[in-house]
């Protein structure tokens, strides 16, 4: 505590609770462009990044998000489109004068500087402070990060946790508007990569900067962002809350890549009211809201529905508003809190989560029916041609 | 074949197995013998031998002569001298060339590789002659001068410090460049990515990361470039003046001229032991291990 009293103004201003008003720095990104050569890293990305918030770049491996990253950096010049802070474009400044804080994929701590000189580097380059305050910034930085005492000791001498830890107190240690983040948890295992997600949530909320953050990890994306933005194929697909992407995909990739999708094909029959009437492959119509994209009578659908919205049961009676359907179980996995099932509606697999109490009598082979709450499901456009969801 | 060799095979992989469990180094030193038998019989015989011959005939006298003897003390201080120009002449022309060989594109790194490396293919004695060509009194450079009407005398730019210092230059330079280089290239880009993007400008963060994480291969350019340069013959002979005797032509002189064998082998053993001091003290300081198996990280 002795430590707060001694810094600044604005530095007791930043161990309270609420972050300041303009912690963080606004994003827009403008019909950005960028190749290498005939490959095609990012494709007319048009993004808007709210001052303060939490966003995620979400996609597989060669979606783009390390270059989209990297455009906004400043280490990369886009082909075409303007990156604006705040509404102010900076094309024309270069990286260092950009005042952003980011964590490496490697980390890139400098191999040969101790922690301690690690984390000062960026108030070394930005800021002339005095010996007494630089001790104290980066001391505070690195108790943000839950690291201490770990000053002396060389980059190569810690733990994949604590390099991780001494990245982050870097990227923050001067205070940074902007915050880029490329897959920060990627080389560390499960058990240490969840703790450190909660850390990096609340490091967030305490200093109210701009995060951006890149992860082909869906959990990660849906657990840490207030914006999800959903790339592929060095486009964006898809923007929203993690609710919203989750349970309203646009499409049948954005639907299995966020987690277990079914995706039954059918075919839309009718267009009633509010709902679509869905014929599916064992010949039953079901119900699917209206949302979304819209289809033609007679266009080929796919009815998506989450795994744990689906219901089993061994009779016909189902009560409530729900769309039931028959089916035979294939497959019955044990998962300790519950069984995952696997049941064929015609030739097609829904999988489902049943638990333990449900999973009484279910058998391989057995006829059951499936019933889910229709506004759970969602109609996507099938894939055309032989490109696969 | 297969049929009687199958059965064979257990019995023989028993056999090398009880023999290296025996004598763990065997096949290690089994695979080093040709080289360790080549080097036995081209350098280590003949090294002792010199030195055998260097106190055989007349004791230490041999080197009390060198070591009181003005003249071998100034061969020898000039050819430190001629080691230490010519080793920072090529620090300093090769670093830029490696980092900006680090830096560029795989196709155009392809090429200038090769440009590098291609005069290291071209005898020492051409391009010690070309030299000549260039920088004689009627060489190129002076009839360039002299057209002008830069200078009315042609300057003397042969046979001299100047001439065998950028001859050994040139020579060693695709060595150094080549030693930078596989040190630079090892440097991860992202670390000066990271010192940029927290607030370096492009000079500081070369200044502050890529410097010193390049700074083993300097060490290691150094003693490789000292070490060769201390034993070049052909190059101060046709590019130097007497003034310029190395301590090489010198040995070669006692040998043939004077034949005095005692004597030029005691200049050799001297040479040597200047050399080995140099690198164990080098290793002592810079870790010679580290610096030629690349960082530590
Ligand atoms: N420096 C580069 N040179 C050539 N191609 C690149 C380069 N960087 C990225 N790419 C290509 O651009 C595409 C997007 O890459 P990247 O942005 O790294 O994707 P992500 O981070 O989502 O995995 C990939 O096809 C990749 O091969
Ligand atoms: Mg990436």
């Amino acid at each position: 505590m002795s430590v707060a009293a001694l810094s600044a103004a604005d530095d007791a201003a930043r161990t309270s609770d609420a972050p300041r008003p303009d912690a963080g720095v606004e994003v827009r990104l403008e019909r950005l462009s960028k190749s290498f050569g005939s490959v095609t890293a990012v494709d007319n990305v048009n993004l808007t990044i709210p001052a303060g918030a939490f966003v995620t770049l979400l996609g597989p491996s060669g979606s783009g998000k390390t270059t989209t990253l990297n455009l906004i950096a400043g280490f990369l010049a886009p082909d075409a489109g303007n990156i604006a802070f705040d509404g102010r474009p900076v094309a024309s400044v270069p990286p260092h004068r950009r005042n952003i804080g980011m964590v490496f994929q490697s980390y890139a701590l400098f191999p040969h500087m101790t922690v301690f000189d690690n984390v000062a580097y960026p108030l070394r380059m930005r800021n002339r402070l005095a010996r007494e305050a630089l001790t104290i910034r980066v001391g505070e930085s690195l108790e943000l990060v839950g690291l201490t005492k770990l000053e002396a000791r060389y980059p190569r001498q810690l733990s994949g946790g604590q390099q991780q830890r001494v990245a982050m107190a870097r990227a923050l240690v001067s205070r940074p508007r902007l915050l880029l983040m490329d897959e920060p948890l990627g080389a560390l295992d499960k058990k240490l990569r969840e703790r450190l997600q909660g850390e990096i949530k609340d490091i967030h909320r305490r200093i109210g900067s701009t995060f951006v953050y890149v992860t082909h990890d869906q959990t990660e994306a849906l657990t840490m962002s207030d914006l999800v933005v959903v790339m592929r194929d060095s486009r964006i697909v898809q923007v929203g809350s993690p609710r919203s992407v989750y349970e309203a995909p646009v499409d049948a990739f954005v639907a299995d890549f966020l987690g277990g999708a079914n995706l039954l094909p059918g075919e839309v029959m009718a267009n009633e009211r509010d709902a679509y009437a869905v014929r599916i492959a064992n010949g039953r119509m079901i119900s699917v809201p209206q949302t979304g994209a819209s289809h033609a009578p007679g266009s080929k659908v796919l009815v998506f529905i989450r795994p744990e919205d689906v219901k089993i049961s061994h009779s016909e009676e189902m009560v409530g508003n729900v769309v039931t359907t028959a089916a035979v179980v294939r497959e019955v996995l044990f998962l300790g809190e519950s069984f995952k099932v696997t049941a064929m509606v015609g030739p097609h697999p829904v999988v489902l989560r049943a638990p333990r109490v449900q999973a009484e009598g279910i058998e391989i082979g057995g006829h059951v029916m499936l019933a889910w709450p229709p506004e759970r499901s969602r109609a996507l456009a099938a894939p055309t041609g032989s490109v696969s969801p | 074949m297969t049929v009687s060799t199958l059965p064979a095979y257990p019995a023989r992989s028993a056999r090398l197995k009880r023999i290296s469990a025996e004598y763990p180094h065997a096949l290690g030193l089994l695979l080093l013998a040709p080289m360790l038998s080549w080097i036995a019989v081209f350098f280590i015989f003949p090294t002792a031998w010199m030195i055998w011959q260097s106190f055989s005939e007349r004791g230490l006298q041999p080197y009390a002569t060198i070591l009181t003897s003005a003249i071998y003390l100034k061969v020898l201080l000039t050819t430190l001298k001629i080691c230490v120009i010519t080793t920072v002449g090529c620090l300093i022309l090769g670093y830029p060339v490696a980092y900006v060989l680090t830096t560029a594109r795989p196709s155009t790194r392809a090429v200038l590789l090769i440009l590098v490396v291609l005069p290291y293919w071209l005898d020492f004695i051409v391009r010690s002659y070309s030299w000549m060509i260039l920088l004689g009194r009627h060489g190129l450079i002076n009839q360039l001068v002299t057209g002008l009407g830069i200078s009315s005398t042609s300057l003397p730019l042969l046979y001299n410090l100047f001439s065998v210092s950028i001859g050994m230059i040139q020579i060693l330079l695709p060595l150094t460049i080549l030693t930078l280089f596989s040190t630079m290239v090892r440097i991860d880009r992202r670390l000066v990515d990271a010192a940029t993007i927290h607030g370096a400008s492009p000079w500081r963060a070369f200044r502050t990361v890529f410097l010193p994480l390049s700074l083993p291969g300097v060490y290691a350019a150094c003693l490789l470039l000292f070490v060769s340069a201390l034993g070049f013959y052909v190059t101060p002979a046709l590019l130097g003046g007497p003034e310029q005797t190395m301590i090489s032509q010198t040995i070669m002189v006692i040998a043939s001229d004077l034949l005095d064998w005692p004597l030029a082998s005691a200049a050799g053993v001297l040479l040597l032991v200047v050399t080995t001091s140099l690198l164990v003290l080098y290793s002592r300081f810079f870790r010679l291990d580290r610096m030629l198996g690349g960082m530590a990280r």
